[in-house]
């Protein structure tokens, strides 16, 4: 009798040790407090739902916890699968912020009564072309749709120089991009039903693949490394990867496309951030969008991540600015409602 | 009354797969050729070509590891099973870095062909084991009197091989190589890094690009229907479900005197051991190299504002240990309340937890994300969730391992037992666990290895704030940054190899 009460409460020991262990690990030290003396009685958090790669973003938001003794917590994944999240949880959603790298999808979640109005002041130094217009998510740095191209692989005189040089049977098999369910393909799709109306856009995707340009599952990393690794001549991605795999592999130029007299010009789209409507932190997530937009945050965007920064006076010293090169007329307002539809057209040419 | 809960139990992935669907529109048979056609064909034809790639393999490793002896066979055989250890997307981000080096593209080029033979050629190095296994511990239970009567008749090595070891051999290779094709064509990890735009890849990127799920249902109850069916046709093939777990007389080899084939398979299965093992690992060093002399911001990075690597490795095991701790508890008491009730099951359980086990990781995540979406989203609810996938996922193998060990137990032992000890649940701790404990051992041992390596249940199920091995190194090794994946996979192989050495020890 005594050597089974004996057993049984050595077992039962080993299992609430177990949980105890796990569950102390498992929190990640949620209950931990600050000793600032302003914040000591209330712990700060944000949950964060992020589109932007890891190496990107982590950086800044580092420096927003230790500015302001914010403990973040940080779910990574593609933006669209997150907007897609968001859009299932719907009001049982945990996120306090979505950090996503398109408007369109951005608009999505705006127009599905999910992102709350952003009420800082450092909002005003955006220009009203890369916010909401009810600002309900703003851009927070620029990038554009270039070309990139292998140097070793092509001489200068070889390099294309429109989007639509792509299409041509000299480029047969040598073009990546990334695959067309990534939001800034869909984006870029959009734009051109913009300006050129749905019927030059359903013959560009058709050549795309009458022309075999591969379409990459990995993205636009993947793309960037398959250019600088030779597998492709040119690669089809917004420009800062580009700028990235010349970090690596400096035998790549970039080509920001459609420069000249009569033609389009490079589409710039905007990475963005929206404040979640359900979301339990709403003044910490308010911080963190003014973080955003502040200029310790915009200079950080233009010297680590090669993007444009959006706020007015901030210049980046390793990549061209807004307005240094040929941006296509188009309304990202209007073309960010055109998100559904471009996907539909997509689908039905065979991608 | 089982078989209705077990129906139950299976129907959720499948109900869940179709609820809150939208509507199906199969919009031109271009968008149909591309979007079914080509990954139908190219998942079916990888599994095919993969299994029989691992067949060859396999039987050449078994030729070979026979014409050996000694130390020297003993030593090999352990490496030709370390394969197991490296989890497919680890073999395949190794390999990819090898296949799309300058060099290697300079060599051999890049088409879709040449994409397809080298996924192949990957998947078959990093599963051929599977079969080799199998076949070995058959080839042991071959009286040695018998091969020792086939060699008096002095037949050639082709005879010797149609009329003596294929019909031996034959069932123990069709478990094999059904085994390596379902595998292959649920796998997530490796089709992606090697890109291979199979079925599953499909329905990942249905679930992620997509607003409208409805054609990510359809995919995932195609794929129930074909695994139920590959199954089903597997068991026929091989006769009725059996015990996963049996122990039967293994002897000793006779192993073949001559010096020539001794030295081509002594050389065979250096450079097989090499590509599936020394290859990988030097790779995996070299990463590791690059990663500690690295002085670059982004290594600060990985380590401060992401959790420490011992951090998620630890998440890693606890999860792991507690989802098997928990399954063996679970199976081991509903299989012995089954026997209680009933004298002995008919196959049909069998098949159904064979085909839980068999369907992809991805059609489980997807069932199960339909219906968090109904729930409130808390950190309980999600790590209900979470584990739930580890559940489905790993259910049927521990159901098929462990229930047959409980039904082996004479009813007798019981009435006895109740006679001589105290207590409602003595014949438990005094009959059932001691007769069971190696089915358990072996069960439990299958479940943390594999569970350890799971990659689709974290990436899209894991709770906020958490963070374990596979999905550390999947994420940093989908962003190129290899040298910052190697601590994770160093991490993950160690926590493997105890349960990789327990698993080969049962087998051989």
């Amino acid at each position: 009798m005594r050597k089974k009460f004996q057993f049984l409460s050595l077992v039962l020991i080993i299992i609430v040790v177990i949980i105890l262990i796990g569950a102390f690990f498992l929190t990640g030290g949620r209950t931990k407090t600050t000793t600032d003396t302003n914040k000591a009685l209330s712990f700060r958090e944000l949950v964060i739902y992020s589109g932007r790669k890891d190496a990107l973003i982590l950086p800044i938001i580092d420096s927003f916890e230790k500015k302001t003794g914010t403990k973040v917590t940080l779910k990574s994944g593609k933006t669209e699968e997150l907007a897609n999240l968001l859009l299932q949880e719907k009001e049982n959603t945990q996120a306090d912020i979505y950090i996503g790298t398109d408007a369109s999808l951005l608009e999505k979640l705006s127009k599905n009564g999910l992102l709350t109005q952003i009420t800082t002041s450092e909002l005003s130094n955006i220009p009203a072309a890369y916010r909401a217009e009810d600002n309900t998510w703003t851009g927070v740095s620029g990038r554009a749709r270039v070309l990139m191209v292998n140097t070793n692989m092509l001489p200068a005189n070889q390099w294309p120089s429109s989007i639509y040089d792509v299409i041509n049977q000299k480029w047969n098999g040598k073009v990546a991009m990334a695959n067309l369910t990534n939001e800034s393909v869909v984006t870029h799709i959009s734009a051109l039903r913009a300006l050129h109306g749905d019927e030059f856009a359903r013959n560009f995707l058709r050549d795309l693949k009458k022309n075999n340009v591969t379409p990459l599952s990995g993205g636009h990393t993947d793309v960037r490394q398959a250019v600088g690794r030779g597998e492709f001549s040119v690669g089809f991605v917004n420009h800062y990867y580009a700028h990235l795999q010349m970090q690596e592999t400096p035998h790549i130029a970039i080509i920001y496309p459609d420069q000249g007299a009569g033609h389009d010009g490079a589409f710039v789209n905007v990475s963005g951030v929206g404040v979640i409507r359900f979301g339990k932190n709403q003044s910490v997530a308010q911080e963190f969008v003014a973080y955003l937009l502040s200029e310790e945050a915009q200079q950080q965007f233009a010297e680590l991540n090669f993007e444009f920064p959006l706020r007015a006076g901030i210049k980046s010293t390793n990549t061209k600015n807004l307005g240094e090169f040929k941006e296509m007329d188009v309304d990202l307002h209007s073309i960010s409602k055109m998100l559904d539809s471009s996907i539909e057209i997509i689908k039905q040419e065979g991608f | 009354m089982f078989l209705l809960f077990f129906i139950a139990f299976l129907s959720v992935p499948i109900i869940g797969s179709f609820w809150n669907s939208q509507y199906i529109s199969f919009e031109s048979l271009a968008y149909l050729k591309s979007h079914y056609g080509k990954p139908v064909v190219l998942t079916l034809v990888l599994g095919i070509v993969v299994s029989l790639l691992t067949l060859f393999w396999a039987s050449c490793a078994l030729f070979s590891i026979k014409q050996l002896s000694g130390k020297t066979k003993r030593t090999l055989l352990i490496f030709a099973l370390l394969p197991l250890l490296f989890p497919p997307y680890i073999g395949a981000i190794t390999y990819i870095d090898i296949f799309k080096s300058p060099t290697f593209l300079t060599l051999v080029g890049r088409s879709s062909f040449i994409e397809f033979i080298q996924a192949s050629f990957v998947f078959s190095l990093f599963l051929y084991p599977y079969v080799f296994l199998l076949f070995y511990s058959r080839l042991r239970m071959i009286s040695p009197a018998q091969e020792s009567i086939i060699a008096l008749y002095k037949l050639s090595w082709w005879k010797k091989l149609v009329l003596f070891y294929i019909p031996h051999l034959k069932y123990a290779g069709f478990s094999g190589i059904l085994l390596v094709f379902l595998y292959t064509i649920s796998d997530f990890g490796a089709a992606s890094i090697l890109r291979l735009h199979t079925l599953t890849i499909q329905i990942y990127q249905e679930i992620i690009g997509r607003f409208n799920h409805s054609e990510a249902a359809f995919v995932s109850f195609l794929y129930i229907i074909f695994t139920a069916t590959a199954i089903f046709m597997g068991q026929k093939l091989l006769g009725e479900p059996t015990s996963a777990y049996k122990t039967e007389k293994k002897y000793s080899d006779i192993q073949s005197r001559s010096f020539f084939t001794a030295c081509i398979a002594l050389l065979f299965l250096s450079l097989l051991i090499f590509l599936s093992v020394g290859l990988p690992m030097g790779k995996i060093g070299i990463w590791f190299y690059q990663y500690l002399v690295d002085a670059s911001y982004l290594k600060s990075v990985w380590i401060t504002a992401k959790q420490d690597i011992f951090f998620v490795g630890l998440t890693s095991f606890m999860v792991t240990l507690g989802v098997t701790l928990g399954m063996l508890f679970s199976t081991f008491f509903f299989s012995a309340l089954i026997h209680k009730k009933t004298e002995s099951l008919s196959a049909t359980p069998y098949y159904l937890a064979s085909m839980l086990h068999g369907l992809p990781g991805i059609v489980i995540v997807f069932g199960l994300l339909v219906i968090k979406q109904t729930l409130p989203s808390t950190d309980i609810m999600a790590w209900i969730i979470f584990l739930s996938g580890y559940f489905y996922r790993y259910i049927g193998i521990a159901f098929v391992v462990i229930e047959p060990a409980i039904a082996a137990i004479p009813k007798n032992y019981t009435a006895i037992a109740a006679i001589f000890t105290r207590g409602k649940f003595s014949h438990i701790r005094y009959v059932s666990l001691p007769l069971t404990k190696n089915a358990l051992l072996h069960a439990g041992n299958y479940i943390f290895f594999n569970g350890l390596r799971e990659l689709v249940i974290p990436l899209l199920l894991l709770p906020l704030g958490v963070e374990v091995l596979s999905m550390r190194i999947w994420q940093v090794a989908s962003e190129g940054l290899y040298s910052y994946a190697s601590p994770a996979i160093f991490l993950l192989l160690f926590l493997s190899l105890p349960s990789l050495v327990l698993f080969v020890k049962n087998k051989i």
